[in-house]
Order: C-alpha cells, then sequence, then structure tokens
C-alpha cells in the first residue's frame, strides 16, 4: 500500500507542477506585440518576451551567429536606439564597455520588453535564407569535398566576391563556409568544405549525397574586394583558397589592367587542390601570378608544365615574391596561424594594415 | 523569540551553509569573479532557499508524515526545487524585468545548487517549526549572499596581488574560502553556549 501512496504522491506532485508550468505559461507569462524598427525605416511587429534573433528571424531578418544563441560568438550584436535596457552579465563578458555605453547589446540575449528602435548593418536586411540542390559533389583531396548547388528558392543569389553563407545542420550549431563560386554565376554556389575529425557540421555536409537538399542563410561578411586599383594579393591556407576563386576571377574580368597574385600554401601535394586550374590561368592572363609553397616537403617540387612548388610557409613566399607592399592590398584566408604569420609579413613589406582584409576559421 | 533570533544569526554567521558546510560551491567560485553578478545570484539563492522552505516544509508537514512516506523527502524537493525554480523564473521576467536582469539569469542555475536543497534536509533533521523554518531560511539566504558578495570583494583584492600561478583561479579561491571559514569561526563567540 505505501508503495501506490509513494508513487501516487511522486506523480501527483509532478504532474502538479507540470500544469502550474503550462498554466503560467499560457496565461501569465505572455506579453503584448510590440514594434521594432530596423535601421529607421522598416517597422515590423513582433510577439514581446522573445529574444531580438528570434523576433528578426520571424520576419526573415537573418543575424549571423557561429555559437548558436549562446551569448559568446558576438555575430549577432545589435545597436539599440530606444528601448534600451541594462545589460546581462552574458553581455558584459562579450562586448567592450565602450560598445555597451553606445547601445550594443547582444540580440540573441536581449528580449523585445518594449518598443525598439534598433540599427544592424544594412547588407543584413539583404540575407535571406535559400534552398538547393546539390547537383554534383567532388572529392578534391582526402579530406575537402566541394559542393555544387543549383538554388530552388530563391532561385538567384547576389554576393560580393569573399563573402560567405551559413548552413546550420541542427538547429542552434551553425557553421559559415566562403561561397567558392564565381559571382556571376546567380543561379547557384559551391562551396568547399573540410571534413575535420568529430566536426558536427562538416560531417553533415560530407554525409550529403547528391540530389539532396541544403538550406543555407546568407551572404555575410565585409571580406569582400574592395573598388580600386590595388594590387590584389591573395594568400590561401589550405581549404581557404576557396574564397580566392570568386575575388580572382572579379579581378581579372572587371578591373582589366589590375594585377593580382595568389600566395596559395598547404601541407604536402596531396593537400592542395585546383592548383592545375591556377597555373593555366598564369598562362592566360599575364596580370595573374601564382605562387603555391609547400610547408611539409622537402624538395622543391616541378609541375610537368614547367611550374614549381616552393618550400617553406606561405609567408616566407610572401616575403620573397612582394616588392612594394605600398601599392598591395591584401585578402587573406585561412588557419589563424597562418594569418597571424602572413599580416605580420605583409606590414612588414609595407602594405597598410587598413588594407589586410582576412577570414579567419 | 530568543531561539529565533539565535537561530537567525547562527545561520547567518556561526553556521553559515557556504563556509561551514561547503554547500553551494559551484557558483561561490564560478560566480565571484566580478561583485554585481555575485550579489545577483546571492540575491537568486537567498530568494529562492525562503520560498522552496516553504513549499517543502508544508509538503513535508501536512503529507508526507501523515501519509507515512518521509524516506520520499530527498526525491520531493529535488522536484519542488526544480519546478519553482522554472514557475519563479517564468513569473519575475514577466513581472519584474528590472529584477530579472539582475539576477533572472542565474535562476536556472539554482536549480542545481546543492545549498538550497541541504538548507530543506537540515531544516527536517533539526525539526524546525514553521516559524522557525522561516528564519532559518531567511538567514542561511543571506549567509550565503554575505559569503559570495565578501569572495567576490577578495577576488577583486587579489587582482592587485600575486598568488603562486600554479594555484589557478579556482585554486586560490578555495584557499581564500578555507581562510573565510576560519574568520567566521570568530563569530561564535556572539552566541551564548
Amino acid at each position: 500500500m505505501t508503495y501506490l501512496y509513494s508513487l501516487l504522491v511522486m506523480n501527483g506532485l509532478i504532474v502538479f507542477i507540470l500544469i502550474l508550468l503550462i498554466l503560467i505559461k499560457r496565461y501569465i507569462a505572455v506579453y503584448d506585440d510590440y514594434s521594432v524598427t530596423i535601421n529607421g525605416d522598416k517597422e515590423i511587429v513582433v510577439p514581446g518576451g522573445q529574444t531580438i534573433v528570434s523576433s528578426l528571424t520571424q520576419n526573415k531578418i537573418f543575424l549571423p551567429s557561429a555559437c548558436g544563441g549562446k551569448g559568446t560568438c558576438g555575430l549577432c550584436q545589435v545597436k539599440i536606439v530606444e528601448g534600451l535596457t541594462d545589460p546581462l552579465s552574458i553581455e558584459e563578458a562579450v562586448l567592450p564597455y565602450k560598445e555597451i555605453a553606445a547601445g550594443y547589446r547582444l540580440g540573441c540575449q536581449t528580449k523585445v520588453r518594449g518598443d525598439l528602435k534598433i540599427e544592424i548593418p544594412e547588407e543584413y536586411l539583404s540575407v535571406k535564407e535559400y534552398k538547393g540542390l546539390i547537383s554534383k559533389i567532388e572529392t578534391l583531396t582526402h579530406d575537402i569535398n566541394r559542393f555544387d548547388i543549383d538554388l530552388i528558392e530563391p532561385r538567384e543569389i547576389e554576393f560580393k566576391s569573399g563573402q560567405y553563407v551559413v548552413v546550420e545542420p541542427i538547429p542552434g550549431e551553425t557553421r559559415a563556409y566562403s561561397i567558392a563560386s564565381i559571382r556571376k554565376h546567380k543561379e547557384k554556389i559551391s562551396l568547399e568544405v573540410k571534413k575535420i575529425p568529430n566536426g558536427i557540421c562538416s560531417t553533415y555536409m560530407h554525409a550529403l549525397n547528391e540530389k539532396d537538399e541544403l538550406s543555407f542563410y546568407g551572404p555575410y561578411g565585409d571580406f569582400y574586394l574592395r573598388k580600386n586599383d590595388y594590387t590584389v594579393v591573395c594568400v590561401a591556407g589550405g581549404v581557404g583558397l576557396a574564397p580566392m576563386k570568386s575575388i580572382i576571377d572579379e579581378v581579372i574580368h572587371e578591373y582589366p589592367g589590375r594585377k593580382v597574385e595568389l600566395y596559395y600554401g598547404a601541407r604536402t601535394i596531396d593537400d592542395m587542390y585546383d592548383y592545375e586550374r591556377y597555373i593555366s590561368l598564369t598562362g592566360e592572363h599575364e596580370n595573374f601570378k601564382f605562387y603555391p609553397a609547400l610547408s611539409e616537403v622537402d624538395e622543391v617540387l616541378h609541375h610537368p608544365s614547367g611550374f614549381v612548388f616552393d618550400t617553406g610557409f606561405i609567408n616566407n613566399e610572401i616575403a620573397k615574391r612582394i616588392e612594394d607592399g605600398n601599392a598591395c592590398e591584401a585578402y587573406l584566408c585561412g588557419p589563424p596561424i597562418m594569418i597571424n604569420f602572413c599580416i605580420q609579413t605583409l606590414m612588414d613589406k609595407g602594405v597598410p594594415e587598413d588594407r589586410i582584409f582576412y577570414d579567419k576559421f | 523569540m530568543k531561539t529565533l533570533i539565535l537561530i537567525f544569526f547562527a545561520s547567518v554567521l556561526t553556521n553559515n551553509i557556504a563556509l561551514t558546510y561547503f554547500l553551494g560551491m559551484c557558483p561561490f567560485i564560478a560566480i565571484s569573479k566580478n561583485t554585481k553578478a555575485a550579489s545577483g545570484m546571492g540575491m537568486a539563492v537567498t530568494y529562492v532557499m525562503v520560498i522552496t522552505a516553504i513549499v517543502n516544509y508544508t509538503i513535508y508537514t501536512f503529507v508526507l508524515i501523515p501519509m507515512g512516506l518521509e524516506y520520499l523527502a530527498f526525491l520531493i524537493f529535488i522536484i519542488v526545487i526544480a519546478g519553482i525554480v522554472q514557475v519563479l523564473e517564468m513569473l519575475v521576467e514577466r513581472f519584474f524585468p528590472v529584477l530579472y536582469t539582475s539576477f533572472g539569469i542565474f535562476l536556472p542555475l539554482i536549480t542545481v545548487n546543492c545549498a538550497i536543497l541541504g538548507l530543506s534536509l537540515f531544516m527536517i533533521l533539526r525539526d524546525y517549526s514553521f516559524l522557525q523554518m522561516i528564519f532559518y531560511s531567511l538567514g542561511s539566504g543571506l549567509g550565503w549572499w554575505l559569503a559570495i558578495a565578501a569572495m567576490a570583494g577578495l577576488r577583486r583584492m587579489l587582482m592587485l596581488s600575486e598568488p603562486l600561478a600554479s594555484l589557478g583561479d579556482a585554486g586560490i579561491t578555495v584557499i581564500l574560502a578555507g581562510f573565510m571559514a576560519l574568520s567566521f569561526f570568530g563569530f561564535s563567540g556572539i552566541l551564548p553556549a
């Protein structure tokens, strides 16, 4: 009998608490609708009590996020012009003091509790959710695959050379991949994905098959080709070659006379891909130069075409080749340690700091 | 009345739940890095302690004892604490947004704070009456608050000194907590034996 009682009491209590929670959520913890004005012109009405990111997402405005709303990456920051509340401890930990004082808050933490006026970078307003069909999967190296994706909905994408899109295989797990296709082809994009051991998103991507559907958000990023006449120095490490394809193509075809150089570093020749394409490109365009370097190879490698693959790290190659740094503009994409070394080398060569753009991953 | 005051001061100072029993150590070490957050956490703990103690006391006295189910106390207390924290979080967020920004984000952490469960278990172990229980829970909450706020203050001073690097961040904090516990022993003189 006591067993029955104990079961009854335990379950009764749990059911009671659950009912209480549901009732509170349903009838007490309800919020009014509030209006959120974005950049002074676009106004949306959202139910209160949810975060800025989720209210914007419901209205098809996508803020970037690398941490999935946990409040650690700081990418989703918005400037609150009206309706500012005190910062939360999480925000104080992520955002610098000056930005908090200027009204910046994390979109994934700050909730809508009144009418708001916010400012977000204008480019996020053009960010959309895209659906595509994987038309071709190409194995580039032992751990890098290229995915060609035909867009289904919307059918076209506008992006600047070098920007990235975000893939979200599981809600809350987001990863960014550079667009590895040419800007002129608006109806399809390519992504190049390196398989990371135990990586959630890269494992998901590598498990996809041709004819599978893939959704992504984009385009994001201020890593894109600037309009001027400086010599473009592209520095790529491993799969960091992805955004360079579009940048190089844009320079060659839209800026006659502008020079572009590609420094491409990898461990061995087996970790490199697409190099044959760039070797033949040097023959076709005199303004394009290609300098590959292999860091874990002891002897200089000679390609059948007569092309030379140097040994050593890519920053040594930069130090050797660049003559007038002040006439250059640099675009770097690769692992953080490579980027840090290359920035140092570029600055030693006289490239101004504000003309060095990079994408670390 | 005298016993009530004695219980209150004993739970704040001489039998401080953080420094004598070393309960609730995870937030005590993790959130005492800055004084504002520490104070918010202390406030949230006090608040939850009093409310869960009242609910747990009521359930224990009017449901578990009459039915002879005292052995379920442990499980029931955990469920009640988890449920109450959820309810409180929603209510505070809805009706006191300002309060929510100061301590609401710490509320979910309290679900697994052993100081809260410890308090409910001590309370039935010591056979407190309803009023005694109120004073005991309030005292323990304030005592925990006092301890974490003092610790946050000490850790701010730590920035100016150079403790051994090998002690790390948490190591030196535990040593500090030990010193604080020793100094709190000094309070035992203010209570009659």
